[in-house]
């Protein structure tokens, strides 16, 4: 096959991709200076702080949030509890939709060697809270909804396997802090092999009460609830990050290990929020 | 006035370091007993009046050039035997005189005939004279009385004519007010035979051939010790003075050492040049070959080859000197991998490293549409092009890259070693990069499949042949033929042509997916393998006539067949997915797929420029990742490799054994600049600027040539050859400097990015302040040509600007044979759109009729 042929073939994929359920999405930033999509007036050097804005909680051993080359790369080693690294937009308030090109290139989760212990997880997220069912007060962030496709590592994943897992949920927090969650939807959205690029978004469709996730150019996964969506969430964030969930292990026993490095470009956010 | 006291006043006008360090060349004598035995038998000269230049291939040539009179250069060879006497069988088997002689200096000279009104070849006279230093140690220690001719010193002179018909030499000793006086007993001569002719083989020169026994029985406390193991060092000049007369050209005239303003003198041991009785000065290098085993992205149905990422590949390759990384499949992890390299090297305070790779920002380009290979060198890159195998000559799942091979030509350390220059006496440190010293260096990766004879197999012989043809288009100095449609537009580049590299080896890394034996194996049972090798594939596995008939120079092919340590065969390099840490142990069961080989200089009846060393040393390395670890039910953690290949490390010794031609201002010359290398600085990351350039000026004799080249090139660092230079391939005339010329010559580039709004003019200097935007961020050079100095200038705007110098870059005259390149790199804090650009600049020789 020539270079040209294969070309058109590649441009004919992106553009025969699924149709959007609610607003377009447009470029919002794919992390390349050099040629900034969309095109800004002047080159920024790194990360643009006019569009994103830094989000972590938790501990960690080791972190590295960074421009590497042409894309955002965030990685994240911890040993301990909940702790999440990355980067969430700036006018997060508008973005009701957003896409990227995902690529875990490596994770590892160990967890608790006692028999039964919680499961330890990492993970790659695009993820938001998009409203709140009662109306949230100030920064009280419970019952705030929130939606994520994410890849994840878990501890209980086979010994040696190079296999991830890509999964869709949408959670309602149940206390002030967003620690308890319940789970609203969840739904498996496959494997990803270790380094294999994958296009994941996740989309409020507010107007039929669900969200809309999508791997590639997969079907459309709907995410529908039932709660009320109306009212704006106590955190509006939406964010690119890596995530720790690691339990705690009896003293005297190996403690567990999480970790993430992974690498996200071509962010797409709904049209509205374009920068 | 007496002579000798007029010549050392006369000697206290020459440049002070000339005289302080006298140059030095290396020669090691051809020793019986280490080099020569039946079964491998030595070369000798013959002293038959005939100069064979493979006779002295043990030995070392030099140029003879004329600086009084130009013309034709001709060839000086010296070769030294040692103290061992040869016995029957063991040199010049076959030849005319057997056994060969111990003790002994060879001279051969080629000198080129003069030619008539008509243009006719007539016959050559003149003098030759040798002068020989003795105790050289207590010379160059500046022993009083040592810096003239003393007793135990010879002179010896050749009056010569090959249209007379005369033959006469004399021998003088030194020691004497006047200088010399000649020997009165034949104890006192250092014995010597000479030979003049014309050869029926050779009718365009002269041959002259002296031997001169080394080891002479002197006087009591007057012993040579030229071959004492103490010593090991002879004080040698010579020159060759043609007589000029007016029915013929005079031409031939040449010195030793080779310097234009600083000839033998006759009285002025200092003057002279040492020879030093051992291993030719090494220049050594290391490759790395690593296969990192990174199978990503739309090959998630092949395993990853390890746990290797781009932190923990950087960690291991950082700090090598030449390395060779492949299945890095995805534009933006070889950019990263070359970011996170170069991170950890300015962490470590190293110099950055240069790269050949592919990288684009394109979002249509498949990610594995690439070679997957990364060429990463801690020495300056000259030249690099990327070469892609033609389309279809692939199989299976190899169909969906775009396999092929990369090419860096890597400055050697010799091509920066210091060089001091004495401008009116102000000790000057050249800055530019002498291009002569540079090897050229392969990374590839070929089809994979089966090794057994089949398809995959087929296909990848095919590969082999075609880099073969790749390797000598770039070698020879190209220009690269270019497809009617070619894979890439980056395989057309570089453009045009540049120096030959075919006078030296040159190596081969690389996956090369063929089962190859190990330690001591032979090729019996690698059939693949011998095929890979043979002449219809890579080519290299003959030897060239200089090698065999040297006795100095390795003759191997492929580096890390043997392993150094206590088991050369381990050096399997294919450890398989299933990798732990045990797998150290083993490899001597594994099979062998990565490779450092050696294509040796281009077979010709003359020396190389270059030779390979023995004593390469080979090292196959597993590289674990000390965090995968698993634990099993007792307990044991067990590492996991970052890799299914293994490392392999090959370190190797350079030698030079051709010295280099040095500007001469009576000869007709080309002038030639380019911009070689154009790398970003603009951005902490992000790619790629699209290059071009708008103006490669070239001021010279009065006439202005401005060469443009605004088709755009897109990478982090390209490689480009934007030239312009006198002589052909202009289409206004343009010419060549003439002999005797004596003005400057004037260049400058300017670096440009196409962007989306306006174009960006990029800066690629380090000075700021200058009225004209031109000064401001081009890079601009004077040749000065009565004393071959280039030297990096102010600017344009004033006549004077070009004239004024910022940076000396060196001087033609210590050598720089085939051009000195420089990097600049711009200062710009405002814009941020600053380059790192190689410049380049020679003078090229032009043969005199």
């Amino acid at each position: 096959m020539s270079t040209m042929n294969l070309k058109c073939a590649v441009l004919a994929l992106v553009l025969g991709g699924t149709a959007q359920a609610v607003e377009p999405m447009v470029p919002y930033d794919n992390f390349n200076p050099l040629k900034s999509n969309p095109p800004r007036a002047t080159k920024v050097r790194g990360i643009d702080p006019a569009r994103w804005e830094h989000e972590q909680t938790g501990s960690r051993l080791e972190s590295v949030r960074e421009l590497a080359f042409t894309r955002l790369r965030l990685m994240s080693r911890s040993d301990t509890g909940a702790s999440r690294l990355g980067l969430f937009f700036a006018q997060s308030s508008a973005v009701t939709a957003l896409s990227a090109k995902v690529r875990m290139n490596n994770a590892r989760s160990t967890g608790c060697t006692t028999p039964g212990a919680p499961v330890a997880q990492s993970a790659a997220e695009l993820t938001g809270h998009f409203f709140n069912t009662r109306g949230a007060t100030g920064r009280n962030l419970q019952d705030d909804v929130l939606a994520a496709i994410r890849t994840v590592s878990r501890s209980t994943d086979p010994v040696g396997s190079q296999d991830l897992r890509v999964e869709a949920v949408v959670e309602r927090c149940t206390n002030a802090s967003c620690s308890t969650r319940a789970q609203l939807f969840a739904a498996d959205l496959g494997l990803v092999h270790q380094g294999e690029q994958a296009t994941l978004r996740v989309q409020w469709d507010a107007a039929n009460h669900r969200f809309v996730f999508q791997r590639d150019t997969q079907p459309e996964v709907y995410g529908a609830y039932t709660v009320t969506d109306t009212h704006p969430p106590g955190n509006p964030a939406k964010a690119l990050l890596v995530t720790h969930e690691l339990p705690g292990c009896a003293s005297g026993t190996p403690a567990p290990l999480g970790y993430a490095n992974a690498y996200f470009h071509d962010v797409f956010v709904n049209a509205s929020a374009a920068p | 006035m007496q002579r000798l006291p007029f010549l050392l006043a006369l000697a206290s006008f020459l440049p002070t370091a000339a005289l302080a360090a006298p140059p030095v060349t290396r020669l090691l004598p051809q020793d019986a007993l280490v080099h020569c035995s039946p079964a491998a038998p030595c070369i000798q000269p013959t002293q038959d009046g005939v100069v064979r230049t493979l006779e002295y291939a043990d030995g070392k040539k030099f140029p003879l050039q004329d600086y009084v009179n130009g013309g034709p250069n001709g060839e000086l060879f010296l070769y030294v035997s040692d103290n061992a006497s040869y016995t029957s069988g063991e040199c010049n088997v076959g030849g005319s005189a057997n056994p060969c002689h111990s003790q002994s200096l060879f001279v051969g000279m080629r000198l080129p005939r003069p030619r008539n009104a008509s243009g006719d070849l007539v016959g050559l006279e003149g003098t030759v004279t040798l002068w020989l230093d003795a105790k050289r140690d207590e010379t160059l220690t500046t022993v009083s009385g040592a810096n003239v001719p003393r007793e135990e010193d010879r002179r010896i002179v050749l009056h010569y004519s090959t249209v007379k018909g005369f033959t006469t030499f004399s021998q003088s000793k030194g020691g004497a007010i006047t200088g010399w006086t000649p020997v009165t007993t034949p104890n006192e001569a250092w014995t010597t035979t000479v030979g003049v002719m014309t050869p029926a083989s050779d009718p365009t020169h002269v041959h002259i051939e002296f031997e001169i026994k080394l080891a002479p029985v002197l006087p009591s406390g007057g012993a040579s010790e030229p071959l004492l193991a103490s010593v090991r060092k002879l004080g040698l000049g010579i020159d060759h003075t043609p007589i000029a007369t007016t029915s013929h050209q005079t031409v031939g005239g040449g010195r030793f050492p080779n310097a234009k303003s600083l000839p033998p003198i006759d009285i002025m041991t200092e003057s002279w040049q040492t020879l030093e009785f051992k291993d030719p000065t090494p220049i050594p290098l290391s490759f790395t070959m690593w296969n990192v085993g990174q199978m990503p992205d739309v090959t998630a149905w092949v395993p990853d080859g390890g746990s290797g990422e781009i932190d923990t590949v950087a960690q291991k390759i950082f700090n090598k000197e030449v390395a060779c990384i492949s299945e890095i499949w995805m534009s933006h992890e070889r950019g990263e991998l070359i970011e996170r390299v170069n991170t950890l090297r300015h962490d470590a305070n190293l110099p950055p490293m240069q790269a050949v790779t592919e990288l684009n920002d394109d979002p249509l380009q498949p990610s594995l549409f690439s070679t997957g290979l990364v060429l990463l060198s801690s020495r300056q890159i000259l030249e690099a092009g990327v070469h892609h195998f033609p389309f279809g000559m692939c199989t299976g799942s190899d169909c969906l890259q775009a396999k092929g091979v990369l090419w860096a030509r890597v400055a050697t350390p010799t091509a920066t070693a210091p060089v001091i220059f004495h401008d009116h006496d102000t000790p000057l440190l050249a800055t530019g990069t002498d291009y002569a010293e540079f090897v050229d260096v392969f990374c590839t990766h070929v089809n994979a499949g089966e090794n057994t004879s089949g398809p995959d197999t087929n296909a990848r012989e095919l590969q082999f042949s075609d880099i073969k043809a790749y390797v000598q288009a770039v070698r020879q100095g190209g220009p690269l033929s270019s497809p009617f449609f070619p894979f890439s537009i980056e395989d057309s580049f570089p453009h045009g042509t540049w120096p030959s590299g075919l006078d030296r080896p040159a190596f081969l890394m690389g996956d090369l997916n063929t089962l190859g034996p190990k330690g001591a194996e032979t090729d019996v049972g690698f059939a693949h393998y011998s095929d890979m090798m043979g002449p219809s594939r890579l080519g290299i596995s003959a030897l060239s006539q200089f090698e065999t008939a040297t006795t100095l120079y390795s003759r191997t092919r492929d580096l890390a067949q043997v392993v150094s340590g206590p088991v050369p065969a381990a050096g399997g390099t294919w450890l398989s997915s299933v990798c732990t840490d045990n797998v150290t142990s083993e490899l001597s069961g594994k099979k062998r797929l990565d490779y450092v080989l050696v294509f040796p200089a281009q077979d010709t009846p003359d020396f190389p420029t270059f030779a390979l060393l023995n004593g390469s040393t080979a090292s196959v390395n597993p590289q674990f990742d000390p965090e995968s670890g698993t634990v099993d039910a007792e307990g044991i953690v067990t590492q996991h490799c970052l890799s299914d290949h293994a490392m392999v490390d090959v370190t190797v010794k350079l030698a030079r054994v051709k010295d280099v031609a040095k500007y001469n201002p009576l000869k007709k010359h080309q002038v030639e600049y380019a911009v070689k290398q154009v790398t970003d600085l603009e951005t902490e990351s992000g790619c790629c600027a699209d290059w071009y350039t708008p103006r490669v000026l070239m001021t010279a004799n009065g006439i202005t040539r401005v060469n443009a080249f605004t088709d755009v090139i897109e990478n982090q660092t390209i490689y480009p050859n934007w030239k312009v230079n006198t002589g052909p391939g202009n289409l206004v005339p343009f010419p060549d400097l003439p002999a005797g010329f004596t003005g400057t010559v004037n260049t400058t580039a300017a670096i440009w990015e196409d962007d989306y709004g306006p174009d960006d003019h990029y800066d690629s200097t380090p000075e700021s302040g200058a009225i004209l935007d031109m000064d401001e961020k081009d890079a601009h050079f004077s040749f000065f040509a009565n004393s071959g100095v280039l030297r990096r200038v102010k600017g344009e705007l004033l006549p004077d600007d070009w004239l004024t110098s910022v940076d000396f870059l060196g001087s033609f005259m210590d050598g720089y044979e085939n051009g000195i390149t420089v990097e600049t790199e711009g200062q710009d804090t405002t814009t941020g759109n600053n380059a790192r650009v190689r410049h380049y600049f020679n003078v090229k020789e032009l043969e005199s009729p």
